[in-house]
């Protein structure tokens, strides 16, 4: 059982998340294209995923009308006599 | 659940969005040995966490289908596993990139990434099984089984990799320090973002959970209505 | 309890009997699983240093394929006929079903299994008779099995079932391949150093490969009736 605790335990392998220093420090640290890519990434599949979901509303939305419509157009060729079938 | 609390909620994770991203920049400090780019953190660990969530939720909502099969049963079950697979999906990403800015390499084999990433295809694969399987009552329940299989199975990869690994020299990369306790306002960004992430996910599977009932209601008219 | 056993022999006996007049699926898969072989021997390149590393897997990924293709096509022999309607309609219970066919798959495999064990040693220049090797094939067929009829079972009823399968069964079923693969890696290093079988040595992976079994037996077997389920 120890070992599925540890897939649960927090950081993956991660190298050690350790003590802070002064911002001024670390500014010399690059890589920032990696971060910006990652919160990026995060943030365009979140929202992409979102307008999936709206416009999969939207064509339901017109499903719905055009069943109206027919449900309507049914209703009105009963209450024809002569022109219904 | 009614519209204007729906709408609330993704508001609300949208506003937290805006705090976390503004205590990840600009509030924690920057970590001693990565640098900056170690803030990738308060995203992946809160994505991959809730990630887990999800797949928990999956199994679930599987569960409880089997036992008293509903249709609300089946749609938090399709609306979870959608869900988790982006969230999944992005745990993977986010874990290359932060691997590569850290340890030099996209990927290695160790037990923890291969099991997420076979996790990734689990749950490919039910969203696949959602799309080929028979509608109705039959596909949901095929649908259950595997959402059941699925998360036993997580826990097994797991297993099977890490005695793998113990027999395989391994790879070792990064920097090997000793164990260090996470700084008080790191952790609780990290909490928060975690909180964050969770009101998402909750905003977005109850998004996708009502849609879905709407379009098994709106094929079921059609049906009914071609049937006629 | 006897009728529950003959339940379930009967059915072994129905897909033993259909095997031996249609001959769809051992004869065809055999032939596969040669041809597999053949083919990683050429894609390798094979020095005895680089045999050493890739013979394991080698091995089980050509019985993976082999296996979704038997399964694959057992299931999808009942559907065409009508079998499967047939066989839940006969007030068989459904466990008795599952065990049933969870039987004939596991030994239609083991069958092409224990042949080709023998051609592989030939191949690779290993000894042709490893217990140790033997006993492994077994229990790692057994879990193979158990989860394969279930899946099957489901995908006989979907669209693209012949790609669909392997997708939803792959993933599952890896626990059982990777330690089948690690074991067999041990077995194989210690035979070709000319080593007596130390036991010993992959004791914990069959032990791994056991419980996997036991997990997947168990699971299997409580969510098998609501793949059947009309």
């Amino acid at each position: 059982m120890k070992d599925v605790k540890a897939l649960f335990a927090l950081a993956p392998t991660a190298p050690v998340i350790g003590m802070a220093i002064a911002p001024q420090q670390a500014a010399t640290n690059s890589n920032l294209s990696f971060l910006f890519v990652a919160y990026t990434l995060t943030w365009v599949a979140f929202f992409g995923y979102i307008v999936y979901m709206s416009r999969k509303q939207q064509a339901l939305r017109r499903d719905i009308d055009a069943l109206k419509k027919q449900l309507e157009d049914k209703q009105k060729s009963a209450s024809l006599p002569g022109t219904g079938r | 659940m009614n519209l204007s609390l729906r709408t609330g909620l993704l508001g609300l994770a949208g506003v937290m969005m805006l705090i976390t991203l503004y205590m990840a920049f600009l509030w924690v400090p920057n970590e001693a040995t990565m640098g900056a780019v170690q803030r990738i953190m308060y995203f992946h660990v809160p994505i991959a966490i809730i990630g887990f969530v999800a797949a928990g939720a999956v199994f679930v909502a599987s569960i409880a289908y089997l036992i008293r099969p509903s249709e609300k049963w089946d749609a938090i079950a399709y609306a979870s596993a959608e869900v988790g697979v982006l969230f999944i999906s992005l745990m993977l990403l986010t874990g290359t990139l932060w691997g590569k800015a850290t340890w030099g390499i996209w990927w290695d084999w160790s037990p923890r990434l291969t099991t997420s990433l076979i996790m990734w295809f689990l749950y490919v694969a039910y969203l696949m099984l959602r799309a080929y399987a028979p509608k109705g009552v039959r596909g949901a329940r095929y649908a259950a089984v595997l959402g059941i299989f699925a998360m036993i199975d997580v826990p097994l990869v797991y297993m099977s990799t890490t005695w793998w690994r113990d027999v395989h020299p391994q790879l070792l990369v990064g920097p090997a320090a000793p164990e260090g306790a996470l700084d008080p306002t790191m952790r609780t960004a990290l909490l928060f973002a975690m909180l964050t992430f969770l009101v998402l996910y909750i905003a977005l599977t109850v998004e996708r959970y009502y849609l879905r009932r709407a379009e098994e209601e709106t094929e079921r008219m059609q049906l009914s209505y071609e049937g006629r | 309890m006897k009728a529950y056993l003959s339940a379930i022999f009967t059915i072994l006996w129905k897909d033993f009997l259909l095997e031996v007049r249609t001959k769809e699926v051992v004869t065809p898969i055999l032939v596969f699983v040669f041809l597999v072989i053949i083919t990683f021997n050429f894609a390798f390149e094979p020095t005895p240093a680089l045999l050493a590393v890739v013979s394991a897997g080698t091995l089980w990924v050509s019985f993976t394929f082999a296996g979704v293709l038997g399964l694959n096509r057992t299931f999808a022999m009942e559907k065409e006929k009508g079998g499967l309607d047939g066989l839940l309609l006969t007030p068989v219970s459904r466990d008795a079903l599952y065990f049933g066919k969870l039987l004939s798959a596991f030994f239609f495999m083991l069958a092409i299994e224990f042949v080709m064990l023998p051609v592989f040693g030939i191949l690779f220049n290993l000894p042709l008779f490893l217990p140790s090797l033997w006993l492994l094939t077994v229990l790692t067929t057994l879990g193979f099995a158990a989860v394969g009829t279930v899946f099957s079972a489901m995908a006989v009823n979907m669209r693209a079932r012949e790609v669909l399968l392997p997708v939803l069964f792959f993933p599952i079923v890896l626990p059982v391949i990777i330690a089948a693969v690690e074991s067999t890696s041990a077995i194989f290093a210690g035979a070709g150093a000319g080593r007596a079988e130390d036991w010993s040595e992959f004791a914990r992976w069959l032990q791994l490969t056991a419980a996997f079994d036991a997990v997947f037996l168990v699971v299997s077997a409580a969510l098998f009736q609501f793949v059947v389920q009309e």
